[in-house]
């Protein structure tokens, strides 16, 4: 697990729930049972339809980028239940391209049902913060169980919301 | 919501673009592919590989009977929920002597308390506490498998004495192979319901159906889907039979005898199935999870537990019927 390096989505869980984040890794999903999932997956390709060309970096895949006079990355998400967690998955998308050499320092997220974007900025801060956050990640994971359940008032929307609560 | 479909009539069942098409000489019916968990087969069906490949790409299972309504397999498709973690925990749990035990006692105290809940509910001149429950307090110790079965068997002898009592039908004893009266016949008929639609739930956990713990896993069967099982007759399939005899909903006209056994004709299995297909559609308030839950999805929720147990040790509190 030391050098693991965890993909966007783990990242945006991280900052949601570390259970979700470790059953997810071990995947135990209870993900297609669920209807607002299907219901994402749609609205994404709708939306989009030819111009989504998601590109992979490393184990994560970026829904899309453009490109100025540098990369911008671009994610796209249903609801901004969750923004902090959005936003760092962003930044951690950024991160992942700066480690490779590419020139990119921010990226737009768009909250398709909102219509709404907003920008996320990259600096050196995030960059430490990121790397703590990897390393906690690190550490949930070589755990021999899955974290505590949480017990928030979203716990009832999540996929896993029966598992927890059974 | 999907759900199952059962197929009485003989024909050829074929995708047609992209929804499943049932025709013969006098019907064609189209179902919606989005709409099926599990498809019933009772008739005598042709399908080809096309279709199953349809049926797998939907991740619909489906459950073969024979001409006396006799569960003959399924067509179970391509595993997607797949988790290596586990299935390591499964086979673990397995091989550890102690944590096998304790899995497969608590499936046979939950079917002992489900089944005193049927004697309860109904006024009989016994007092199936006693009995019930001191069978219930000797599995505690029990580490042999062997142990626990023989208690198992013995709680469902008892139970089962009491069937002539509830129900005014000829009983005697346990038959299966064949049943020897309509009794037995429902039984068989039921609890082979009861295993394809655990099978089917189970499906759509990370649970691999063939490693079990109260039967052994080199049964010829997914023997998880036994063990799931042993649960759900009382509240689900026991009860059924009590309501359609209670009810007359169903009668001697409704079986078939040969020498081979005494089966349901077409009708009485017609009539069965919508007993069994209404309930487990039905809702019910769950306790824990304070929201309505269908009675098939109690056994799914009953494979969650499970996993939980597998992944992160904590105490299993298999499902005691509390209506």
């Amino acid at each position: 697990m030391t050098d693991f390096e965890p993909s966007g989505l783990l990242i945006d869980y991280f900052y949601i729930c570390k259970r979700k984040l470790y059953l997810y890794f071990y995947k135990i999903s209870f993900e297609n049972t669920n209807d607002a999932i299907q219901i994402g997956k749609e609205i994404e390709e709708s939306f989009f339809k030819d111009s989504l060309k998601s590109i992979t970096v490393a184990n994560s895949k970026i829904d899309f980028i453009t490109i100025e006079d540098k990369v911008v990355v671009h994610e796209i998400k249903k609801s901004k239940a969750f923004e902090s967690a959005h936003i760092w998955q962003v930044k951690y998308y950024i991160y992942q391209l700066r480690q490779k050499g590419i020139d990119s320092e921010y990226g737009i997220i768009h909250y398709l049902l909102l219509k709404r974007k907003i920008s996320v900025n990259f600096n050196e801060m995030d960059q430490a913060r990121i790397q703590e956050a990897i390393e906690k990640i690190r550490e949930i994971l070589s755990l021999s169980q899955p974290p505590q359940v949480i017990k928030k008032p979203f716990c009832s929307k999540c996929a896993y919301y029966e598992y927890c609560y059974i | 919501m999907k759900r199952n479909y059962y197929i009485f009539s003989s024909g050829r069942i074929k995708r047609k673009e992209n929804t499943i098409l049932f025709e013969n000489k006098q019907e064609k019916k189209s179902i919606p592919v989005q709409d099926v968990d599990s498809l019933y087969l009772f008739g005598e069906n042709d399908l080809n590989s096309k279709f199953l490949d349809f049926a797998s790409k939907h991740e619909i299972k489906i459950h073969i009977f024979n001409y006396y309504g006799f569960y003959s397999g399924t067509y179970y498709p391509r595993e997607t929920n797949l988790s290596g973690h586990v299935v390591v925990k499964q086979v673990e749990n397995y091989l550890n002597k102690e944590k096998r035990a304790y899995l497969a006692r608590k499936f046979v105290q939950s079917a002992i308390h489900n089944m005193k809940r049927n004697l309860q509910k109904r006024t009989i001149d016994y007092d199936p506490e006693e009995y019930l429950s001191e069978l219930s307090t000797r599995l505690e110790d029990k580490i042999e498998i062997q142990e626990i079965m023989s208690l198992e068997a013995a709680a469902r002898k008892y139970y089962y004495s009491l069937w002539e009592n509830i129900t005014k039908w000829k009983f005697e004893k346990r038959t299966y192979k064949p049943p020897e009266n309509p009794l037995n016949s429902l039984i068989s008929f039921g609890y082979s319901l009861l295993y394809t639609t655990t099978l089917s739930e189970i499906y759509k956990t990370h649970l691999d159906p063939k490693i079990s713990y109260l039967h052994e896993p080199f049964e010829k069967r997914f023997s998880l889907s036994l063990d799931i099982s042993e649960i759900f007759k009382p509240i689900f399939i026991d009860r059924i039979i009590f309501r359609l005899i209670n009810n007359k909903m169903i009668s001697d006209n409704d079986f078939q005898m040969n020498e081979l056994g005494v089966f349901l004709n077409e009708e009485g299995r017609k009539k069965f199935v919508k007993e069994y297909d209404t309930l487990i559609n039905s809702t019910i308030l769950h306790r824990n999870l304070k929201r309505k839950v269908r009675y098939s999805s109690l056994i799914r929720l009953e494979c969650y537990k499970i996993i939980k147990r597998l992944i992160e040790n904590q105490e299993y509190k298999p499902l005691k019927a509390w209506w």
